[in-house]
Order: C-alpha cells, then structure tokens, then sequence
C-alpha cells in the first residue's frame, strides 16, 4: 500500500472538507428556509371556523395534493373513488369564484379537469382525448378528486360540525401562508372521526391544509394540503375543442347511476334510530346527522354479490343476521357493509364516516325488512 | 483537452451501439402500433402512446416516456462509468495524465463529453422517432364531433387545448434540455463511482443501483420525507412542458434537484481524483 505524502493527504483533506461544507449546505438549505418562513398567529378557533365557511369566494390558484391512507379494496364500480382515499392525488386547481374554477388531476402519463363555469361544467380526460359537457346538478353524487382540494375539504368538514368542540392548533407554514390552525373534535361517538386539523390564512380564511384522524389513529388517515399556492384571481375560460378531440354531452353522473341503483325501490324511514333525509335520488337515502351520516343504497344482486365477494377478500367481518348475509368492512374513519338477503333479490350498500358497529345494526335492520 | 474526449468518444463502437439501441426501440414499438393499428388503453404504458396513433408528429414525446425510465440511463451509466475507470483498465490513465493537463480539467472534460453525449442521444432520439412517427402514423387527427367543418390538423395537450407546431417545437426542446439535465445529475453520481473503482463495469453498476434504489424508495409511502430528494424523483417532470399552462413548478424543482446532486457529485469526484494514485 502507498502511503500518501502528508502535502497531498492535506490537499486530499481540504478538498474533502469542501465537498462535505457544499453537501452540508445544500442540504441543511430547504429546513433553514422552512424554519425561517413565519407561522400563523394563533386565532380564536370559533372565528376562525366561522372565516373558513365564508371563504367561499376567497381566490386562489396553486398545487394541491391530497394523500389518503384507507386501504379500500377494489370495489365494483367504485375503483376511481376508492384510489381518492388509497393513494396520492395531484392537483393543479384555479379559482375565481364558486362558479368558475378547473382544478387539474395530474398524473404521469395524462390529465383530468374539471371546469365549473356559470353556463356548464366541462370535463377534459386526455386519456380519451374527449371534452364532456355536463348538463344538470346531481342531488347526491360520488366524492371526486377536487371535493379533496384543501379549501373544499376544510367548509366540509367544518359544515358538517356545527356544535362540535373547536380547539387552537399552534400556527404553521403551509406553501408560504402563515396559517392559522384549529383542531375540531366530533362528540357524536357513532362516527370514526376522531379530530380534524384545519390550517387556514386568518386574512382570508382560505384552507391550506386539512388532516383528517379517525378515531383511536395517531397518524392522520387522509392529509390535504398546498404545496404552493397564490391567492390570486385567476381567469378560467369555457374550454375549447381542440381538433382531433372528441366532445361528448351527458348529464352529471349522480349517485344513484352510478351504482346502478334500484330506482323503484323504497328505503325505510328510520335505520338505527336515526330518520331518513332526503337525498333527492329513489333508491338512496342519508341517515343520520353531519359526520355521522351513512348512505344506503339498495342495488340489484349482482353489484351486491360483487361488492360483498370484494370486502371479504378485504377482510370484511360477517356478522350472524336474523335474515339475510351481510359483510361489514372498516377502514378507519370510513366503514362499508353489505346486506344480501337470503332469497336474493335486492341488495344494500352502506357507506360513511361511522363505526362499524352503526352500519352492522342498520345492517341487521334492512336484512329482517327485506326477510319480511 | 474536451476535443480530445469527444474525438475519442465519436470514435468508440459502442457509443454508435448504444445510440442506434436507444433509437431502435422506440421504432420497434412504433411498428407494432402501426401493424396492430390501435393504443394503448388511456392511462396504460408510456405517457403519450395512446394518442400517437391519431398524430404522429407527437411519437417524439412518446419515444422520450420509452427510453428515459431504463433505456437512457443504462447508457448514461456505461458511458459515464468508463469515463476515468476505462481509462484505468485500459492501463492509459497514467499516460494521460503525464500530459501538462491539470486533473480538474481532465475531470470537467469528462463531463462535458457525456453531456455531449447525452444530448447527441436525446437528440437522436427524438428525430428518428419523429420521422418514425410521421411516416407510420401521420400528422394530424381528425376533427371531433362537435368539432364542425374541418379544423386544421394539430397535437393536443394534455389539457385538451390544441398546440401548434412552434409550440410544440419549443415544448418538445424544453423536454430535451430538461432530460438532458436530469441525466447529468446521474451521470455525476456514476463518474464519481467511475474515479473510485479501475472497473467501468463496477462503477456502471453502481450507477445503476443508485437509480434502481431511487426507483423502489419512490414507490415506498413510508419513504415520503425523503422522496424530493431522490435523484430520480422529477425526471418524468419533462411531461409537464405538454400541459397547458406549462406546469413550471416541478420542473423548477426537478433542476434544482439535479444541480445540487451535479455539484455534490461532481465535487466528490474532484475531491477523490485530484489526489488519487494513479497506479494503472
């Protein structure tokens, strides 16, 4: 082995000192400049709740993304709703107001968007190069990407819990906002939520970050935020066909179509106590007040027996019935189930933000009813 | 001294091999499509395949999605890794360096041969997949719809608005020089690995399981604090100079990106070539 002189072992030690001086700096860069961005002054939370629901029209344009933790099997007909809560979602979202806005659902090999605009709404798949207008406001309609979008997630929320317990989080810097935080806990013990994080600009009472923690969990299930945004007008126009794509127009995709729901059928009106409001659709009815709220949908055996064959691969418990099978699947906050009667015939869906607990005795209800 | 390398690397068999492969696959994959005449279902392969077969003006965007995740930095690594470990094999190194040419200098000359390097292939690349593209596939679609009359012929974005040809020119060369700087970020790491090892197929392979740890880890949600940092974390940015508007932000971060690993790497290779003993 060659032992070095001690002038080039020196030469070989400074040098080195320099590279690891440049890699120090490079990487220490990007915490110095985080820590030195400003937090959000801590706010009353109850007034900065009431800023967040009349932020409707606060402007903004910026990058969003939303990354969900539930681990949803792959339901029939429901597969682009369960990636929402699966996986993480990038957002590209302009708005200028509650009727004019695009928010772009980017992904590496295309682009989805959707445009609200006084006269219609648009949506765009590059995927099948065709621009959709849609006629018509759903009453009830499955969650899309842009219902995740920070702002849209916190009024939400923030709706849902009008008389819920609203505590200060310490104020943070969220894509360059000096935001201010407020924690709400729901006290209804049959939903799985068990606190959500809102991040707001206390100036406008934009959303820029929204956690969501089931009940029992440490880590939030579901995390919206910014990662830059600009609190700007932009201007959002009618998109235009561009030659070579495809235009298409249809009615907005409601609930009750795209389960292909049982139109004709009635639901009761009380499940576990809880009285039935109206959803506008046949066949789909809400129960039950704010985040404890489900959704039954009664649809033919074949979507049931589908839904059913994928929650047990998912692990779904099943519990003994009077009449009829069902599978109950939880996937902390949201829990699904399954009815089958025993003749056949129609099935149930349910769906919330409840314990599963909740959706096994509404469960227990429809199959006697439909044993009847 | 960067005449020299590149003379030496126009010179070299395999640099023409590694080229004409990168080149060859996107035109095998193109006579598929044409022989098979119809897409990949939207959202499935290469970003962009599904929609050449309507307009083949846009197979360059489509031949960059092919090569750029394996193909061009196999290459990159090869040529990268041979830069000062060949040298060593090959029992020259010593005879180069006994020339009045300082080390550093002969360092950055390696470097900017693979930058020619990189950039010749991509440029390549592009314009063989473009006459490919043109020639099995056409220009232009067909007007849609509710399109009316019969609109001019032209690519679309991927936000659905239609792109001329200079904006697809400008966006396509935006594309390149982006993948260009993403590679030299790689390229860096290699040639590190290159003035540590007398083994170019060492230090390739070392490149390559930089890229193949880089790959799995940004797969892993347990690995998202470190995810920006990964080397190969925005290299499918270059998609975003197809949307409309040109989503700046990724593209931004991703060369930032790439300049740090370039300084650091490129640094670390100085650091450990300039007092280097050269036995071989």
């Amino acid at each position: 082995m060659v032992v070095p002189l001690p002038v080039v072992r020196d030469a070989r030690r400074r040098r080195w000192t320099v590279v690891a001086v440049v890699t120090a700096v490079l990487l220490t860069a990007p915490l110095v400049v985080a820590a030195l961005r400003p937090a959000g002054p801590a706010r009353d939370p109850a007034a900065l709740r009431d800023l967040v629901l009349r932020s409707g029209s606060a402007v903004y344009q910026g990058y969003a993304h939303s990354t969900g933790a539930l681990a949803l099997p792959d339901l029939p007909d429901l597969g682009d709703v369960a990636k929402l809560f699966a996986t993480t979602t990038t957002m590209h979202a302009w708005y200028a107001g509650p009727v004019r806005s695009r928010v772009a659902v980017l992904t590496a090999t295309g682009e989805q968007d959707l445009y609200r605009l006084p006269e219609a709404d648009y949506t765009w798949d590059y995927g099948t190069r065709t621009l959709t207008e849609l006629t018509g406001a759903p009453a009830l309609r499955l969650p899309r990407a842009s219902d995740l979008l920070p702002p849209d997630l916190a009024r939400w929320i923030l709706n849902a819990t009008p008389g819920d317990r609203l505590d200060a989080l310490p104020g943070r810097n969220v894509a360059g906002v000096a935001a201010s935080g407020l924690r709400v806990v729901p006290a209804d013990p049959d939903t799985a939520i068990g606190q959500a994080d809102v991040w707001a600009d206390p100036a406008t009472g934009l959303p820029v970050r929204v956690e969501v923690t089931a009940r029992g969990q440490h880590a939030p299930g579901l995390v919206s935020t910014f990662d830059a945004v600009e609190e700007t007008a932009p201007v959002v126009t009618t998109p235009d066909l561009a030659p070579g794509a495809s235009f298409t127009l249809t009615t907005a995709p409601d609930l009750s179509h795209a389960l292909r729901a049982l139109g004709s059928a009635r639901l009761p009106p009380v499940l576990h106590g809880r009285p039935a409001r109206a959803s506008g659709l046949d066949g789909v009815a809400l129960y039950g007040p704010g985040l404890a709220a489900f959704a039954v949908v009664r649809v033919p055996p074949e979507v049931a027996g589908a839904v059913a064959d994928a929650a047990t691969t998912a692990g779904g418990a099943k519990p003994a019935l009077t009449a009829g099978n069902a599978v109950v699947l939880s996937i902390p906050p949201l829990s699904l189930a399954v009815v089958q009667p025993h003749e056949g015939g129609r099935g149930y869906l349910l769906a919330g933000l409840v314990t599963p607990e909740v959706l096994r005795a509404a469960a227990g209800e429809l199959a006697q009813r439909s044993g009847r | 001294m960067i005449a020299v390398e590149l003379r030496k690397l126009v010179l070299r068999p395999r640099m023409w091999v590694s080229v004409g492969l990168l080149c060859l696959l996107p035109a095998i994959v193109a006579v598929f499509l044409a022989t098979a005449d119809f897409a990949p279902p939207p959202g499935q392969g290469a970003a962009f395949l599904s929609a050449v077969v309507s307009d083949g003006s846009l197979y360059p965007a489509a031949a960059l999605a092919l090569v750029l995740p394996l193909f061009l930095p196999i290459a990159v690594a090869v040529v990268a890794g041979d830069a000062v470990a060949g040298e060593a094999a090959g029992g020259t190194l010593r005879y180069l360096l006994a020339r009045p040419v300082g080390r550093t200098r002969l360092l950055v000359a390696k470097l900017v041969a693979v930058a020619v390097y990189v950039t010749a292939a991509i440029a390549l690349v592009v314009v063989t997949s473009l006459v490919v593209g043109v020639l099995l596939f056409g220009t232009g679609g067909q007007p849609g719809v509710a399109g009316g009359g019969a609109p001019p012929p032209g690519v679309i974005s991927m936000s659905g608005t239609a792109l001329s040809s200079s904006a697809l020119g400008w966006r396509l060369l935006g594309a390149v020089a982006y993948i260009v700087v993403s590679m030299l970020g790689f390229a860096a790491i290699t040639l590190f690995l290159s003035t540590v090892t007398d083994s170019a197929l060492g230090a390739a392979l070392g490149g390559l399981a930089v890229l193949i740890t880089s790959s799995v880890l940004e797969t892993l949600d347990a690995a998202a604090p470190a995810k920006p940092y990964l080397p190969t974390h925005y290299w499918l940015s270059w998609i975003d100079f197809f949307r409309d508007p040109v989503l700046w932000r990724n593209i931004d971060q991703g060369l930032l990106l790439q300049a740090g690993y370039l300084v650091v790497f490129f640094g670390a290779a100085w650091a450990n070539f300039a007092t280097r003993d050269i036995t071989s």
